[in-house]
């Protein structure tokens, strides 16, 4: 259908656990989750709440470390990562969009698109030019010198998703994207996540919306820290 | 990824925004600074002016002086001789003699004894200086001698009738005469001419003891002038009479060193206790006085740093709390910048960076204000102040590591988060 040559692997997960201590003893919120992401795919992770989808974007996200089990990005193991190894993966390979937008209050839209640009140690001016053409591509040419509260919902996302791009990152991870927006707004934030697909991106989001879970391509129930059923999405895209 | 001079200024830049945003809590944070700063500065300012006064007047004494002072004994006063009494008591012109034989190389400047005597042979008189001195005069004044020999200590000791004259002089009373060998009347005694002196050219000598060209002068024996010319000083006490005889007053003797200056008063002070039975002499070392002046100024720099350091202390936890209040709003900003690739150090860096700036900002405001109040202290109650330049400079360090000390505790917290928690944090 879509991908007709073997895709390259881009994320493994191999019996993944991950337990946290809780008052006096402890929660399992993943119990042995062994998972496969392609480049290019776009995969909707849905589950109630609790089941550990915000769980694992974490860990897929190398914000979190898992408590066993084996993560290989691109071949690489993570688990035995120090902090400045995962901060490196993070701001190289993954782009982060939130359910709250997480944008920095205090400095204006380009500056927020410019953070990453910013911890990667690239030149002022390169920040600059990459935030703006980046601010374009999200339709924000005109807001660059706003702060984050003087733009509506969907425009603040636009910015997160600017920002997620701005260190080109292969894979996009989002939670719940959509879920502070208007049904309108959310649908334009989809498109927009579409769109990078297109560019060959891996996409991983979590959601509990199927209207959300409908623009991916293969969906993944989680229950109870278990993969409970992965199954492509068939039929046209959007 | 090693921390760059780009991302410093980034983090520098970050934080001066973050300060800007809140110009009063910035601005009260680093009245903890800015106070303690300038107290620092405007103690050590007022201290040193102090002590640089106190050593000021002790050097003036002369740091290889040894000054021995006559000094009335303390005896019972029986009510009975109260009235009129007469005191001896004090140095003597042997013990000056004494001390210089004993300590070749101290120099022992006795006071000259000036004598307003005239100077008389045949049917000239003339007005002159009469100096009754020590042997060594000669070498330490700005005469020098032209025929003839000086004072030498058997003079002194023998007590003898011998005197040294002036070139000035000698023109007048030996017009035409070889003076050497020749008598002349001082008063109503009769003094064998031993020798002649000339003012030296060149620089003169200050001093009260320096003799002025403009006028006639004679040496005697110091031994002479006392016992030929009285040495007894009438004091005229509430209703009664005092009378107090005191060969010498004072005796100042100028060692070659610093090193030197304890021993030899030690041994003075032995040499002198041997002579003198009533404990009628006192003895000042500048140095030691110079060196107690010193230990006092440790002291009270000891007291000045620890109130500085607590001052200091004061503005650090200021800083330091409102870090902590920062790093704890920000925790979701935080977050953010870790899921988007900052490294612990990048976020210890910028709060850092945020504390050092308001302790920078704070240590120069504090700088301009500890100028200002020892001025204005000088100004107003006229007190010696020194603002010295070392002075700044501390001050404005210790400010700069306070900000150092305190905001790391803060920075490292806000390092230390869990992204994730950190990202929930609301």
């Amino acid at each position: 259908m879509n991908v007709s040559s073997p895709a390259r692997e881009v994320i493994r997960l191999e019996g993944i656990t991950k337990v946290y201590p809780m008052g006096g003893g402890s929660v399992a919120a993943l119990r042995g989750v062994s998972l496969l992401f392609l480049a290019g795919e776009y995969v909707a992770i849905m589950g109630s709440s609790g089941s550990g989808k915000s769980t694992l974007l974490n860990l897929l996200g190398c914000l979190d470390t898992p408590t066993s089990g084996h993560y290989l990005l691109e071949g690489t193991d993570v688990a035995g990562m120090t902090d400045r190894q995962l901060s490196a993966l993070r701001r190289s390979r993954f782009g982060f969009v939130f359910q709250s937008f997480n944008l920095i209050a205090q400095i204006s839209v380009l500056e927020n698109i410019e953070v990453p640009l910013f911890y990667q140690g690239r030149g002022r001016r390169e920040c600059r030019e990459r935030a703006l053409a980046l601010a374009a591509m999200v339709g924000l040419e005109h807001r660059v010198r706003h702060r984050p509260s003087e733009l509506s919902g969907g425009q603040m996302q636009r910015v997160a998703i600017a920002r997620a791009l701005a260190n080109d990152p292969s894979v996009i991870l989002a939670d719940e994207p959509t879920g502070n927006l208007d049904s309108k707004t959310g649908a334009e934030i989809m498109t927009t996540l579409d769109g990078l697909v297109e560019q060959g991106r891996t996409i991983i989001l979590v959601t509990h919306e199927d209207a959300v879970a409908a623009h991916a391509r293969r969906v993944i129930h989680l229950a109870d820290g278990l993969v409970d059923r992965d199954e492509p999405r068939p039929g046209p895209h959007p | 990824m090693t921390v760059s001079l780009l991302k410093i200024s980034r983090m520098v830049k970050l934080g001066l925004r973050s300060l800007v945003g809140h110009k009063l809590r910035s601005f009260l944070t680093a009245l903890g600074i800015i106070f303690g700063v300038s107290s620092v500065i405007a103690m050590l300012a007022i201290g040193e002016g102090a002590s640089f006064e106190a050593r000021e007047q002790i050097r003036a004494m002369g740091s290889t002086n040894i000054i021995v002072r006559s000094r009335k004994p303390d005896e019972p006063t029986t009510s009975k001789d109260a009235n009129q009494h007469l005191s001896v008591y004090g140095l003597t012109y042997d013990d000056a003699l004494r001390i210089q034989v004993l300590f070749p190389r101290v120099i022992v400047q006795v006071p000259a004894r000036i004598l307003s005597e005239s100077l008389r042979r045949g049917q000239t008189q003339l007005q002159a200086r009469i100096v009754g001195t020590v042997p060594w005069h000669l070498d330490r004044s700005a005469a020098a001698l032209e025929v003839g020999r000086f004072l030498c200590p058997e003079d002194v000791t023998d007590v003898a009738n011998v005197v040294v004259l002036g070139n000035s002089a000698v023109r007048e009373l030996f017009p035409l005469v070889y003076p050497i060998g020749q008598t002349v009347q001082i008063g109503s005694q009769a003094f064998t001419v031993v020798g002649v002196t000339r003012a030296a050219s060149g620089p003169r000598q200050g001093g009260a003891n320096a003799p002025r060209e403009d006028v006639h002068v004679a040496y005697i024996p110091v031994s002479a002038a006392v016992k030929r010319f009285g040495k007894i000083l009438v004091k005229r006490g509430t209703g009664s009479f005092q009378m107090e005889q005191v060969e010498l007053h004072e005796l100042t003797l100028t060692t070659e060193s610093n090193e030197a200056v304890l021993p030899v008063a030690e041994a003075v002070r032995g040499l002198l206790e041997h002579f003198h039975r009533k404990k009628d002499f006192e003895i000042v070392v500048p140095l030691r006085l110079l060196e107690q002046a010193e230990a006092t100024k440790r002291i009270f720099n000891i007291v000045l740093g620890s109130i500085a350091a607590i001052s200091l202390l004061v503005g650090g936890i200021g800083i330091m709390n409102i870090m902590l209040a920062n790093v704890t709003e920000r925790t979701r900003e935080i977050g953010v910048r870790r899921a988007l690739g900052a490294t612990r150090p990048d976020i210890v860096l910028q709060f850092l960076a945020e504390a050092v700036l308001l302790s920078v900002v704070g240590g120069l405001l504090g700088v301009g204000l500890g100028i200002a109040i020892p001025a204005v202290v000088s100004h107003a109650a006229g007190l010696r102040t020194i603002v010295r330049t070392a002075f700044l400079v501390l001050a404005f360090g210790i400010s700069v590591m306070t900000g150092i000390v305190f905001g790391l505790y803060p920075a490292v917290r806000a390092a230390r988060l869990n992204p994730i928690d950190a990202l929930r944090h609301e």
